[in-house]
């Protein structure tokens, strides 16, 4: 589903080289629920940038679901980001000028669905989440965890197969947090390919494979990590 | 199509969630908008009276003016023009400035002191009554014709004949009321042109209008007036001689000069409102550089992003367009009603104020949507 090959990312901050991703290479099978750990600042956000298609690398090869991303202009790019990914961010990313049924409904208007067929869509992914009851509720009128669980149904909604999950549990208490993890175990379930990144070895744990990210670089255990 | 209504609703939202700002940004646009609009309006309603009440004493008239004070001439020496084939008649005028006063009512007026063809050759009408007569000049009556806004003046109605005013000390007498006109004419008072002559205590005559025998004959009657008036003033700087035809069209190139330099100057205005539109763009697309993220990582495109900026700022502008429309109605008719004319509102100048308005927003929002579409989206969602 996902391949990385050989990919390096380097930033320039100021006189300073940082080297974000060091010839990172990794494979993540269709439905397969993938953990990336790594403290902060040890290159998993721009790994999920990468794979997100949000940010491309300076060198490497990335195929997604058969798709070369290096080849993909700006336009394709929007495209991949529309259908084929859906992204939950430690911050939720949320609208604050729109209902929650609107914060679902947008990824679709992007795909350039009917209103009558978004609305059902948007509504199924909500009621999925548990939120059928809050559809109208602004964001700030939502919990961390419902706010969360919008973001999630927002990604449902889009039918992206692929979850990009960046610390979903970061800014929630930890039973809204063993919510939202609960919640994307069922996805993992019901057929759905997870990429979840954390610090949190414990959320870890509940992925089927744990990828340890230390500068830059991936390693399959965390005795291999600990050695750099 | 949806992509285009979707960003409709999303910027008459925006719009509407920062009513301040919003209104202040459109402010400029309003402004601009109303000076056009009222400026223009203004200008051409006043030409069109004035050219109507000018064209309403037909395009066959001359008007003479002596404009040197040291010639006196007097209404047999204008009445010699008569011998020209080209002139059908000659009415001389004299114009005094008085106080006509009845009971408690006064108003300023012109008296102007006619003879007995002025009526015909000055193409005026009555709408009752009689006009001046020889017999009057003959006499030096105190007998008067007097304009409607005279007649509402003093009487507060039109029924008017036989009733008496004073002016000057004198005791006048109405025989008839002119028809209405809508311009200056309408505040005038007709008197036989003797008594006018007793008033100003001088029987010299400063103007005159010449009608001609045809439209066709008007330059040869032109001509003739001219010569005959050198040959009695020996000085061709010391008069005037008009063609009303010739006066129309000058009056018309300068009032469409006036217009198009008013319209200029509020054009400048507008171009104000739209940098003021542009500088409220690039603010809001940097406040909300997050949510350009979260578009972007959702599947938003370029075109997308510049679409919803461009359209916020064509909201922002039309908006302002229409509310300066409407402003510009209410204040054209408040205009209008102080100055006591009729104004109509320039449609042409509306519509082309409208247009400039879209055309402001789409040139003024490019450049904030362009750089918002351009943002990478994860340097659009690290920002905060």
């Amino acid at each position: 589903m996902l391949l990385l090959e050989h990919i390096f990312k380097t930033y320039y901050v100021g006189d300073e080289t940082v080297h974000a991703l060091d010839d990172a290479s990794l494979h993540v099978r269709q439905n397969e629920f993938v953990a990336i750990c790594g403290p902060s600042g040890s290159g998993k956000t721009t790994l999920m940038n990468v794979m997100g298609c949000l940010d491309l690398p300076d060198s490497g090869r990335y195929i997604l679901d058969g798709v070369n991303i290096a080849e993909c202009t700006d336009k394709e790019l929007s495209l991949i980001r529309s259908e084929k990914i859906g992204f939950v961010f430690q911050q939720f990313n949320l609208l604050d000028s729109m209902s929650a049924l609107e914060n679902v409904e947008l990824p679709l208007i992007y795909q350039k669905l009917s209103q009558k067929e978004r609305m059902e869509r948007a509504k199924a992914a909500l009621e999925q989440v548990g939120l059928g009851n809050r559809m109208q509720h602004r964001p700030s009128q939502l919990s961390g965890g419902q706010q969360q669980r919008v973001a999630v149904a927002r990604a449902l909604a889009s039918n992206s197969r692929v979850i990009l999950a960046d610390e979903p549990t970061g800014n929630l208490d930890s039973k809204s947090g063993t919510d939202i993890m609960r919640l994307i175990g069922r996805l993992s379930q019901e057929g759905y390919t997870i990429m979840l990144i954390t610090h949190n070895d414990e959320i870890a744990r509940q992925a089927q494979r744990t990828v340890y990210v230390r500068d830059g670089r991936l390693f399959d255990s965390l005795e291999e990590a600990e050695l750099v | 199509m949806t992509m285009f209504f979707n960003s409709l609703r999303l910027a008459v939202r925006s719009t509407l969630a920062n009513k301040m700002r919003s209104f202040l940004t459109m402010l400029g646009i309003i402004i601009g908008v109303m000076s056009v609009i009222v400026l223009v309006s203004i200008a051409q309603s006043t030409t069109s009276s004035i050219s109507s009440a000018i064209s309403s004493m037909g395009s066959d008239l001359l008007t003479v003016t002596v404009t040197d004070e040291d010639v006196t001439l007097d209404v047999d020496d204008f009445m010699e023009l008569e011998q020209y084939d080209a002139v059908a008649g000659v009415a001389p005028y004299l114009t005094v400035s008085s106080t006509a006063r009845s009971g408690s009512n006064y108003t300023s007026v012109s008296a102007i002191g006619i003879t007995g063809d002025y009526m015909d050759i000055a193409g005026r009408e009555l709408e009752s009554g009689r006009s001046i007569v020889d017999s009057d000049l003959d006499w030096r009556t105190y007998t008067a014709v007097i304009g409607t806004e005279v007649a509402g003046e003093l009487f507060e109605s039109y029924d008017v004949l036989g009733k008496t005013f004073t002016m000057s000390g004198h005791t006048f007498t109405i025989v008839g009321l002119l028809s209405e006109s809508g311009s200056d004419t309408d505040s005038q008072i007709l008197i036989p042109l003797t008594t006018a002559q007793r008033f100003a205590d001088s029987t010299a005559i400063t103007t005159a209008y010449v009608k001609a025998s045809s439209t066709n004959t008007v330059d040869i009657a032109q001509a003739q007036t001219e010569y005959q008036m050198l040959l009695l003033t020996r000085d061709e700087d010391s008069y005037d001689v008009y063609n009303m035809s010739e006066l129309l069209e000058t009056m018309d190139d300068v009032m469409n000069t006036l217009s198009l330099m008013l319209g200029g100057i509020a054009a400048i205005s507008l171009l104000v409102g739209g940098i003021g539109i542009m500088n409220i763009m690039l603010v809001s697309v940097a406040e909300r550089t997050r949510e350009i993220g979260i578009r972007k990582a959702i599947g938003a495109r370029r075109s997308h992003i510049m679409m919803q900026f461009l359209i916020e700022a064509c909201v922002l502008s039309i908006l302002g367009g229409l509310i300066g429309l409407g402003l510009s109605a209410l204040g054209l008719r408040i205009f209008a009603m102080i100055a006591d004319m009729t104004i109509a509102m320039e449609w042409r100048a509306a519509i082309v104020a409208l247009l400039f308005c879209v055309v402001i927003g789409v040139a003024f929002g490019s450049y904030p949507a362009a750089k918002a579409s351009k943002m990478t989206p994860i340097e659009a969602l690290q920002r905060n």
